[in-house]
Parts: C-alpha cells; sequence; structure tokens
C-alpha cells in the first residue's frame, strides 16, 4: 500500500464547493473543480478539527501524534516522538517529504524532515532565507507584501518581508504575466505529479507533501490573480501580504478595498492550487494507481479574511474558520467511498491512520485514534470530545455540535515542557537560555526527562465564548452562561448555564484524559 | 491605538501598557528581527523605537 498525504497550508474548507457553494466571507463561488472531483471520489468528514495550532504544532501532530499545545508551544520533534517516517521505514515503506515550507528549516524546528528517505525543498516562499541579491528588491513585489516604514529592505534583522521579493524575483514572478508553473503551489504539485509517476517499482511509499500555498503572501499569477477581482493586482497600493490582527484598527487595518482584494487573491490561489491538484490526480489516474494507494487531503488551519473582525490568525479566538478544516480521505479498500462522514476527528488522528494504512506499528500511548474504523464502515463514531488551540492561551473543546472556548487567567503564566530550550513565542529569532529551568520526567508519555520552564500566557478571548455551531455555524451568538446573546458580555439564561457547564466539564474531563499538566488547570481557573 | 508585542515587553512595562485604554497586546507583530534588537511600538499603525517603551510613549 502506499499513501499520499496531502497539506494545503490555510485552505479555508468553506472555500471549498464540497463543503460550501460561497465562502461566508464572499459573495462568489470559487473555483475548486479537481478537489470537488477528489471529494466526490473519497470519503469527506464534515467535523474534522485542528488540534494544536498554528503551523509546526499542527505538523508534530500529524507526524508524532503528539497533541502538543497543552505542554509545549512551536517547536522541533522530540527525541521521544516517534515520527511516521521512520515508523513506515520501518515497516518496510519508501519515504519522501515535498515541501515549500520554510518553517521545516528555522529555529527550533528540526526533526520534521530528516526521517526521510528523501525530500524535496522548493525554495523561495514566504521568508526563506533564499536570495540576498540585489540589494534593492523588486519595487512592485516590495510594496505588495510589506511596509516600507516598517520592513526596511536594506535591513539585517530577523524575519524581513523583502526575502521574499527577493525570491520571487529570482524565480521570475515579479512579472504580471509570469508563467503559473513557476509559481510555489504549481511547483510543489507538478513535482509530487512525477514523484508519484517514478516510484511504481518501490513496494510501498509514504509521500508527505506539505504545500505552503494558499498560505500568505497571497501572490497570485494571471489568471488567477483577476479570477476574482477588477481591481489591477499589479497596483502596489493593493497589499498581497496582509499583517495579522484587528481589521479596522492598527498596523493590520486594511480599507473596505484592500480587504475585498486580499479575499480576492486568496480566492485565485485557492483556484491555482486546485488546478494542479489536478496533476496529481492525473498522475493516480494513470496505471490505476488509486488502487493501491490512500490519499489523504487535508489542512492545518483556515485564515481570518475579515471575520469576526480579524485578518491572519493566533490572536483572536480558535472560531471555526480556523479550526474546522477540511478533510478528504480516498482508501482503495473503503466501502465508503463518495459518502460525507459526520463522526468528530481530530487532526491528531492522522497519525495512527497512516501508520495503519501502511500496516507499520501505531505506538502505545499517542493521542492519536485511527479514522481507519471509519473508513472500512466499522463505526459510525470516533470522539465524544476535540481539543484545540494553541500553547498559552486559551483551551478549547467541542462535542461536534457545540464549541466552548475557554479562557486563560493572564497573569498565570504557562508551563513548557521539551527536551529543548525553545523560545516560547519568538522562534524565528535566536533560542536563549532558560536559566530558571527545572529537568524531571515531568511528561505522562514518555520517561524522558525534560525541561520546564514558563512565558507569560495571553488571553484569546476574555469571556468563555460558546455557540450552537448547528444553529449558529457563523459563531456569532455567544451562549456562554452569563453571555448577552450576540455580545462576549453576561446576562444569566438556565440553559445556556447549563449548556456552559456541561462543556465546560467536558474540558476538565478532556483535560483529565490527557493527564494535563497541574499547572494547566490552574491557569485556565479550573478544578 | 498603541500596539505592542509580548515578547518584547517585561512584566512590569506590560502591566503599564495593559492599565492604558489605548493598547492592543499582540502575541507577535511580525517585528521579530525588530523585536529581538530594540523595543518597539506599533503606533497608529506605524513601529516606532527608543530606549524603552516609556521613551517611546513619551516622544508623542
Amino acid at each position: 500500500m502506499n499513501v499520499l498525504l496531502l497539506s494545503i497550508d490555510s485552505l479555508r474548507r468553506d472555500f471549498l464547493t464540497a463543503y460550501r457553494d460561497t465562502p461566508r466571507c464572499l459573495d462568489y463561488g470559487v473555483e475548486t473543480d479537481n478537489l470537488d472531483r477528489f471529494a466526490e471520489k473519497a470519503i469527506t468528514f464534515d467535523n474534522h478539527y485542528a488540534g494544536s495550532l498554528p503551523c509546526m504544532p499542527a505538523r508534530r501532530e500529524w507526524l508524532a501524534g503528539v497533541q502538543e499545545f497543552l505542554w509545549r508551544p512551536w517547536g522541533p520533534m522530540e527525541a521521544y516522538d516517534d515520527s511516521l517516517a521512520e515508523l513506515t521505514r520501518e515497516a518496510g515503506a519508501l519515504t519522501h517529504l515535498i515541501t515549500d515550507h520554510f518553517h521545516y528549516f528555522q529555529h527550533g524546528s528540526h526533526g520534521y524532515y530528516e526521517d526521510f528517505n528523501g525530500f524535496d525543498f522548493l525554495r523561495g516562499h514566504e521568508y526563506d532565507a533564499w536570495r540576498t541579491a540585489p540589494r534593492d528588491p523588486d519595487d512592485r513585489l516590495y510594496r505588495q507584501s510589506a511596509d516600507p516604514e516598517t520592513d526596511s529592505p536594506h535591513g539585517v534583522g530577523y524575519v524581513n518581508r523583502t526575502n521574499y521579493a527577493r525570491n520571487a524575483e529570482a524565480l521570475g514572478l515579479g512579472d504580471p504575466d509570469a508563467d503559473e508553473e513557476n509559481f510555489f503551489g504549481p511547483r510543489v504539485l507538478s513535482r509530487t505529479a512525477e514523484w508519484v509517476g517514478d516510484h511504481d517499482d518501490w513496494d510501498g511509499w509514504f509521500c508527505y507533501v506539505d504545500s505552503f500555498d494558499v498560505h500568505e503572501p497571497f501572490h497570485c499569477p494571471e489568471p488567477y490573480a483577476s479570477m476574482y477581482t477588477d481591481e489591477d493586482p499589479a497596483d502596489p497600493d493593493l497589499p498581497f501580504w496582509p499583517y495579522y490582527g484587528p481589521v479596522d484598527e492598527g498596523q493590520s487595518e486594511l480599507s473596505e478595498r484592500e480587504l475585498d482584494f486580499v479575499r480576492a487573491q486568496f480566492a485565485g490561489k485557492v483556484t491555482m492550487v486546485d488546478r494542479w491538484f489536478g496533476r496529481v490526480m492525473d498522475a493516480l489516474d494513470e496505471g490505476d494507481r488509486w488502487d493501491d494507494t490512500a490519499v489523504i487531503v487535508t489542512s492545518d488551519h483556515g485564515f481570518f479574511l475579515g471575520d469576526h473582525g480579524w485578518v491572519g490568525k493566533n490572536e483572536p479566538p480558535c472560531y471555526d474558520v480556523l479550526a474546522n478544516t477540511p478533510l478528504f480521505v480516498w482508501h482503495p479498500d473503503s466501502p465508503r467511498t463518495g459518502e460525507r462522514v459526520d463522526a468528530l476527528t481530530s487532526a491528531v488522528d492522522l497519525y495512527a491512520t497512516v501508520l495503519e494504512a501502511m500496516d507499520a506499528t501505531v505506538p502505545d500511548g499517542t493521542h492519536s485514534r485511527s479514522l481507519a474504523p471509519l473508513i472500512r464502515g466499522d463505526a459510525e463514531d470516533h470522539r465524544d470530545y476535540a481539543l484545540y488551540g494553541y500553547w498559552g492561551t486559551s483551551v478549547n473543546v467541542t462535542d461536534g455540535r457545540y464549541t466552548y472556548m475557554h479562557p486563560c487567567v493572564p497573569d498565570e503564566p504557562t508551563d513548557c515542557f521539551s527536551t529543548e530550550m525553545m523560545n516560547a513565542r519568538q522562534f524565528a529569532v535566536p533560542r536563549q537560555p532558560k536559566t530558571d529551568a527545572e529537568a524531571g520526567p515531568f511528561l505522562p508519555y514518555t520517561d524522558s526527562p525534560v525541561w520546564r520552564y514558563d512565558a507569560p500566557s495571553t488571553q484569546q478571548n476574555e469571556a468563555p465564548l460558546l455557540f450552537d455551531t448547528d444553529a449558529d455555524p457563523e459563531q456569532t451568538e455567544n451562549l456562554a452562561a452569563g453571555a448577552d446573546p450576540g455580545t462576549d458580555e453576561t446576562s444569566s439564561d438556565d440553559g445556556a448555564s447549563d449548556q456552559t457547564e456541561r462543556m465546560r466539564g467536558l474540558l476538565v474531563d478532556a483535560l483529565d484524559d490527557y493527564d494535563a499538566p497541574d499547572s494547566q488547570y490552574e491557569r485556565l481557573g479550573l478544578d | 491605538m498603541i500596539e505592542y508585542c509580548l515578547n518584547n515587553v517585561d512584566e512590569r512595562t506590560r502591566r503599564l501598557l495593559t492599565d492604558r485604554d489605548d493598547t492592543r497586546e499582540a502575541s507577535c507583530l511580525d517585528h521579530c528581527g525588530r523585536c529581538y534588537r530594540d523595543s518597539f511600538l506599533v503606533v497608529d499603525g506605524t513601529v516606532e523605537t527608543g530606549s524603552d517603551h516609556e521613551a517611546i510613549l513619551d516622544q508623542r
């Protein structure tokens, strides 16, 4: 058996026709013909949730089966992790990674690619520390991706948006008429199609494809750049790389025109990636490769495009636009292909699912629960709850209908547990020593000693947020006990109180099941 | 609107900024290079640096 696991970064599921005709933030549909075609062939999971957020924490869920955000933030694979690549190799499979995701190569993100037999890293996306010339980058690319007042093109500091302008220029992407095949998503997916076609003579393979598109910068070639807007996509006054934050104030403020443009460029990227995903499907069609290949398509999280007043991610509460992610699974032996599955599932479950599909050993003690019973048609239910969130802020839980976002006490720091002294938040700059760290076997899922040190918490929501996603899929009416309907403020209602208590209890049960650190209960004000 | 990065302030400065009604705390403002090197605030959308945060506020 072969397994192809494809992540399309930041792919909002409401932009896929398989989930919704028109994205919630748009008044027009977005073309996703190939993902629709795949959805018709595969199982579409209607209730799939992210776990640890954002990018690298999501990857550790998939690749190590660890729901890490209760213990640590963005960081490396740990010595006690059993990686998907390692375990599938032990089962005799060839393993390969294809990605343009620079974060695998930044400070504190090691250990994710090293266990694969081979890997393609296609250079140049986002902040990739690649090209350093010319000193003065293409003016149009620079102005559409950076704020000249804050990101000096001559700065040598860490994390400068000028990197993208230089990289894109080196790849010939500065020309508004640049060939789309040179853009990132097309390069990743065409390489995937090529790789799939070159490995029929192996007994089995696991190919993990991590497309950074449709992540920002939302820089698109034609025809996608103009597909959903009448603006000139090369207008230097229109940004394709928005800053994260509130859409109506501060450095992230966007005018209505700018927000419409950003949304249109995001939509264009979705369609572009969809078109090139068609090449992967074509490669699977050739030689009847579907018969011995399982294909999983998902995303790490969504992206706020003005929804709930935010652009980007990280600071807003984990509304479903971010956390309720797409998942499609094709398995040649499944009797449920072409169906929809309503069972609640979690990102971390993909770890055991891939291992089981590869006849590899699923280690004891991970947080992952294989989706195989659902795929085989042996089960209708899967999880009673899914936990999700970022380290160091709110902790969120869903039962598949209600979503409950529990705030932290902002003055209570959050413990970080790791064998590494990684920066708790500033992962992209050199690490600082933790001189007050303690060492000990603090984790419930390994006997290995780890460092324990703390860092400040920050609030995504000040008060509890509770939504009934059946009745209110856009999550506009906060039902939390004490909440004033439609706001984050409070009033009283017995039904709301009961539901809030139930979901709060579910959160505590989940933390108990995970054997979460005592300090989590303290910082969340939970017994 | 004054935005500050959680990574760029110590406990005392964080409290000082939190007590104001014209500030917003961010877990990251996407200026990691500057954040690593300098004290900075984003004031009405523009990055301002100084010897410390109070000095930046005093300049206004």
